[in-house]
């Protein structure tokens, strides 16, 4: 079992703030598995995908990338193993498709160095992965947001990575899309990714399987088989709420529901 | 499909470099020829190639001298000028995610002025008064960039904000050594100093910020698909592995540098750097590595025609800025309008 992160007692507070946003949070990630990070809004799952990248600094415990203490790592190493697909991208200028997603691979490129060859090969390589031939000289300022996160998605490919951050990848999106984006997850996965998941809808963890975290408003997580983490008791502690789980026979899964209003 | 579209790509990149070009060299004949010594397209060629060849071209002295030591020089200031501000505005844009800023942030050009204008008040000669218009810019872009790191909040926002302040301080600076200057004399050449002025450039003083320049202009083009990504905003070109911290300083130092270099040269003239940098992006697309040379065509061309219609439509001679300013403001608003729609 190889791990790609180990988080372990990781503590983090905004310089300005009164309370810690992640509070001993101990974790892992591993190869060729999904993990959906659950929560409620402002619960710190952002905040802590941005920790997992170094963009922001931990304030206690540690994060070993690969074995190796993250705050040792250069932005390009971490690019080189961990791809990050960010929940908006606000973009100035209109970039064609095809130079977005041949930015993936800056981790290869050295300062003052341009692209290669086989770094072009790689881009059109991500883009026919995801199927984006048909608006590879698009700007990306003018796709749909479903577009702009599949292109987001071709980049992160494009890096070579071990793993695949998504930041609220469904938050955005309407139902159709939303299951779009689940089956993507499920198909990264498959083809040898391990993907990491903010999301705020138990239904997506329970989707995908695998392993699942909960973080609640005191900033502490839970973690392990989505079976044992996405409970009716759990949810109700960290949700707030009365959520029900049950068995749907017809599809053969478990499914989150609302109570009656 | 994918390569014949590439292919497709650089064939526009060439003509369009390769059409300004001609462009340029055509206008820089007719900026030789017009004037209130009017020189012949022939004779002007002539000269040229007498120069080139160390042979003796069989003009007159007189015309010799107007095409060789005035018009040439400042021809190619204006060229360079022109070229130096479009390219660090590509750079400023691209470093701070915004197509609406300018060389003028920072607080370079403002810098630049008040050390120009102290040394006029000191009446130092004409060199010592280049050296202390590029110290005032450096240490206007070293103030500018020390008060976020001063403060620990080092994003692009405050860097801007930071710009502002340095840019009011010192206008309020320039207002008071305009006060105290006297009017006879210093007041008119500080404030032609403020509106940008080609006339007089000698040789010696493009010789002497021409390899500041020339360094900043490669770095910045060698540069350029790390300015692609920089514009990416610093938390996702980090994420993608960009060393975003280095690659920001190098590209603010070389920007500064090459409009430090223009404020020495020729004063400070606005709305080049933000115009310029725009109609390129119209034509070539946001890519650095394409914007970058033809920018600073463009820049080179426009400036070049804005100089000769300065010093030939009037009278007497005036600003360039007047000229850039009547051509820059609406084309802000214009942009400002089109981003607004865009933009939401």
């Amino acid at each position: 079992m190889n791990g790609i992160y180990e988080l372990q007692g990781v503590d983090f507070m905004y310089p300005s703030g009164r309370r810690k946003v992640l509070n001993d949070v101990t974790l892992s990630v591993r190869e060729g598995e999904v993990l959906s990070i659950l929560g409620p809004n402002g619960a710190g799952k952002s905040t802590l995908l941005n920790c997992m990248l170094k963009l922001l600094k931990i304030t206690g415990g540690r994060i070993l990338l690969r074995g190796k203490p993250i705050e040792q790592c250069r932005a390009k190493e971490i690019a080189a193993v961990v791809g990050y697909v960010p929940q908006s991208m606000p973009v100035a200028f209109p970039y064609t498709v095809e130079d977005f997603v041949l930015m993936g691979r800056a981790s290869r490129v050295s300062v003052m160095g341009k692209p290669t060859a086989l770094d072009r090969e790689k881009a059109q390589e991500a883009i026919a992965l995801m199927g984006l031939e048909r608006i590879k000289t698009a700007a990306f300022t003018e796709l749909s947001g479903g577009e702009q996160q599949q292109v987001a998605i071709a980049r992160a490919i494009a890096a070579e990575p071990q793993v695949i951050l998504f930041d609220e990848p469904t938050s955005h999106l309407d139902f159709g899309n939303q299951l779009k984006t689940l089956r993507m997850v499920k198909q990264l996965c498959e083809r040898g990714f391990a993907v990491v998941m903010t999301t705020h809808n138990p239904d997506h963890a329970l989707l995908l399987g695998h392993r699942a975290a909960l973080l609640d408003r005191e900033g502490r997580l839970t973690s392990g088989p989505t079976d044992e983490v996405v409970t009716e008791e759990k949810l109700k502690a960290v949700y707030e709420a009365d959520l029900k789980i049950r068995f749907m026979e017809e599809e053969k899964r478990r499914v989150c529901i609302y109570p009656a209003l | 499909m994918g390569r014949g579209n590439q292919k497709n790509r650089l064939l526009l990149l060439l003509t369009v470099n390769g059409v300004l070009l001609i462009l340029l060299a055509t206008v820089v004949v007719v900026a030789v020829c017009v004037g209130k010594y009017a020189v012949t397209p022939a004779e002007c060629l002539k000269v040229i190639w007498g120069a080139v060849s160390h042979t003796p071209s069989g003009c007159a002295p007189m015309t010799e001298n107007v095409v060789l030591m005035l018009r040439l020089p400042r021809i190619l200031a204006s060229v360079l000028v022109g070229a130096c501000l479009s390219v660090s505005g590509v750079a400023y844009q691209g470093v701070f995610q915004n197509p609406l800023i300018a060389p003028d942030f920072l607080g370079v050009s403002s810098g630049a002025c008040i050390g120009a204008a102290v040394a006029i008040l000191l009446s130092l000669g004409r060199g010592s008064t280049q050296l202390m218009a590029f110290l005032g810019g450096i240490v206007a872009v070293a103030i500018t960039v020390l008060i976020p790191i001063a403060i620990r909040n080092n994003t692009n926002i405050m860097l801007v904000l930071s710009g502002v302040v340095v840019g009011a301080a010192a206008s309020s600076v320039l207002g008071f050594i305009k006060f105290t200057a006297d009017p006879e004399s210093q007041l008119a050449a500080i404030t032609y100093w403020t509106m940008g002025d080609f006339s007089y450039i000698q040789m010696d003083d493009i010789l002497s910020v021409l390899p500041m320049m020339g360094v900043a202009g490669v770095v910045l083009t060698l540069n350029s698909w790390w300015l692609d990504v920089l514009s990416m905003g610093e938390n996702q070109a980090r994420s993608l592995g960009a060393n975003v911290t280095l690659l920001r300083n190098i590209t603010i130092v070389c920007a500064t540098l090459l409009t430090a270099g223009s404020v020495c040269l020729a004063g400070t003239i606005s709305w080049v750097g933000l115009v310029i940098p725009h109609l390129s992006r119209m034509i070539v697309g946001p890519n650095n590595t394409r914007l970058i040379p033809v920018s600073a065509l463009m820049g080179g061309l426009f400036m070049l025609v804005v100089d000769t219609l300065t010093r030939t439509i009037g009278a007497i001679e005036m600003p360039v800025s007047i000229l850039t300013g009547l051509i820059g403001a609406p084309f802000y608003i214009y942009l400002l309008i089109r981003n607004k729609r865009a933009g939401a």
